[in-house]
């Protein structure tokens, strides 16, 4: 669904944010895209849904390239992005708005979700909270049925019942030919939830893998001490450390902040 | 190319429906504001000034009109959390250029007349009312019949007049400066990502201060003449300069229209 090949991009007045990147992702998958801050994340989502040009290398999403803009792939394609501007009408007004944009927008399961997070049609988006704001334009861009739902920080407001909700609104919510990117610097938000992961470093993608080939090939465990443990990365915890090492068979729960930090800090995963 | 990659017309009715519905309120404050400006001034021109006639409702009208329109032109496009949203809606940049244009330009060039005629004639009743027949009353003539009309007749300007009186083309060359000055507000409103109308009033005072410094210069100081400059003043050449004029105005209308189109083509969310 997304091929980048050899990207470079810049800012102005900027050095350049990306070196030679390339990245493909298919349909079918929840990926989760980490990075510290100023890494790129947002740019590159910008990118993908056709918000910036990329001036030397290639995207292609739907075979399209998305900076020409082309309303049948816009019809495609759902951007939640970090910071947004909605205007001062009710929700019902919002959705009669912009529903007529998307041919498979499904009212019904807009108004399941809307009532899983607690809204109100009626209200006035202007008099929601800023999570409430959110978690609306949540349900709105998983009722789109886009096949590329892309999410910036989307766990960022949400009150803590308000993130579990999330995580079961958008597992439930999808089908195998929709693909959904999260960009995040919650981790714990988004654990259980994404099953791939693309981490972006110094211009590079330099981790992608999903979470069931890592689950294999590595354990994630605590210990008191590091002695005769392997490890491939650890960390202080409270009481000893936090331990990555390869796996011995039995699979352990990804510890998605320690595989992040080992990632950064230049651990190579096969 | 298909040309449902630049103009469809149910997916430009579906986007004129979507912004309509997100923005009618905001519309009907701005015509609402107008509307009053209107009828205030029009009310203190007649109560500042001893003697108010028709000779002065067509300064009076073009100043709130050039005003009125080139901050209603400056108003368009969005600002940078907007500019997301509204780039990500399945439609094409010709469609958001074309109702930008007919809500921005076209429609005040149409609606403002009418306003006008609406608004300082309530201001003239009312005048005329606190004062009978002290005010104004203007007579002018429709098929030889000589009409007493206590309110702004606007005959002068109408769109009868203009096509009557074509062999002067004086209001077609008002209407094309008109449309020039807007179209150069438009295009700055495109250009510019922060304070768009300030800054492009500001390079129009510019651009007025470099043409009136060079015919000051050239004139006054130089004492170089313009041929064009005799001709103007000259009864058997102005009709041609006036058409000259229209078409050139016409011309840099169409000029900056065209620019516009291409920055809101190229227009990123950065």
């Amino acid at each position: 669904m997304i091929e980048i090949t050899n990207l470079n991009f810049r800012y102005k007045k900027q050095p350049n944010l990306f070196n030679w990147l390339s990245l493909s992702e298919n349909a079918g998958s929840i990926v989760g895209l980490l990075g510290k801050n100023g890494a790129g994340k947002s740019t590159l989502l910008k990118l993908i849904t056709g918000l910036l040009e990329a001036p030397k290398g290639t995207i292609t999403v739907m075979g399209e390239t998305p900076f020409r803009r082309n309303p049948s792939l816009l019809e495609e394609i759902y951007l939640i992005p970090e910071e947004y501007d909605l205007p001062s009408v009710k929700i019902s007004e919002y959705v009669k708005a912009y529903s007529l944009f998307y041919p498979r927008f499904d009212h019904t399961k807009l108004a399941k979700i809307i009532a899983d997070f607690e809204l109100d049609a009626r209200q006035s988006l202007s008099r929601l909270s800023y999570g409430q704001r959110k978690k609306f334009l949540i349900a709105f861009a998983l009722s789109t049925n886009c096949k590329l739902l892309v999410l910036d920080e989307p766990t960022n407001g949400l009150d803590i019942p308000s993130k579990a909700i999330f995580r079961k609104v958008v597992a439930g919510s999808l089908n195998d030919d929709q693909l959904v990117i999260i960009s995040t610097h919650q981790v714990k938000d988004v654990e259980n939830l994404i099953d791939k992961i693309v981490m972006l470093d110094r211009g590079k993608v330099i981790f992608h893998q999903s979470l069931w080939e890592i689950s294999e090939k590595y354990a994630f465990t605590t210990a008191s001490s590091l002695d005769g443990i392997g490890s491939v990365y650890h960390e202080v915890a409270p009481g000893g450390f936090k331990v990555l090492k390869p796996a011995n068979g039995v699979p352990t729960e990804v510890d998605i902040e320690l595989l992040f930090n080992a990632a950064i800090s230049g651990v190579q995963f096969k | 190319m298909k040309t449902t990659k630049i103009f469809n017309f149910s997916r430009f009715g579906r986007y004129a429906k979507s912004t309509l519905i997100l923005t009618y309120k905001q519309t009907l404050m701005i015509w609402g504001t107008i509307a009053t400006i209107i009828f205030l001034l029009s009310l203190f021109f007649m109560v500042a000034a001893r003697e108010w006639n028709n000779s002065k409702w067509i300064p009076a009208f073009f100043i709130v009109f050039f005003v009125g329109g080139i901050i209603y032109a400056g108003m368009s496009f969005r600002k940078k959390e907007k500019t997301i949203v509204s780039l990500t809606i399945p439609v094409t940049a010709f469609e958001r250029f074309l109702y930008e244009l007919l809500e921005k330009i076209v429609a005040f060039l149409i609606i403002f007349p009418l306003f006008f005629q609406i608004f300082s004639s309530l201001a003239v009743f009312l005048r005329n009312a606190a004062e009978p027949g002290k005010v104004m009353t203007v007579e002018y003539q429709i098929n030889n019949t000589v009409v007493n009309y206590q309110s702004f007749p606007f005959d002068y300007i109408s769109w009868g007049h203009a096509l009557n009186s074509f062999e002067d083309g004086l209001p077609f060359m008002i209407l094309t400066f008109a449309l020039f000055v807007f179209t150069l507000a438009f295009a700055g409103a495109a250009t510019f990502r922060k304070y768009p109308l300030i800054k492009t009033i500001v390079f129009l005072g510019a651009v007025i201060a470099t043409m009136a410094g060079y015919f000051y210069i050239t004139l006054e100081k130089l004492h170089f003449n313009h041929p064009w400059f005799e001709k103007i003043s000259d009864q058997n050449t102005q009709p041609e300069i006036i058409i000259i004029w229209t078409y050139l105005l016409t011309f840099l209308s169409l000029v900056m229209l065209t620019y516009t189109y291409f920055k809101v083509k190229e227009k990123e969310a950065q």
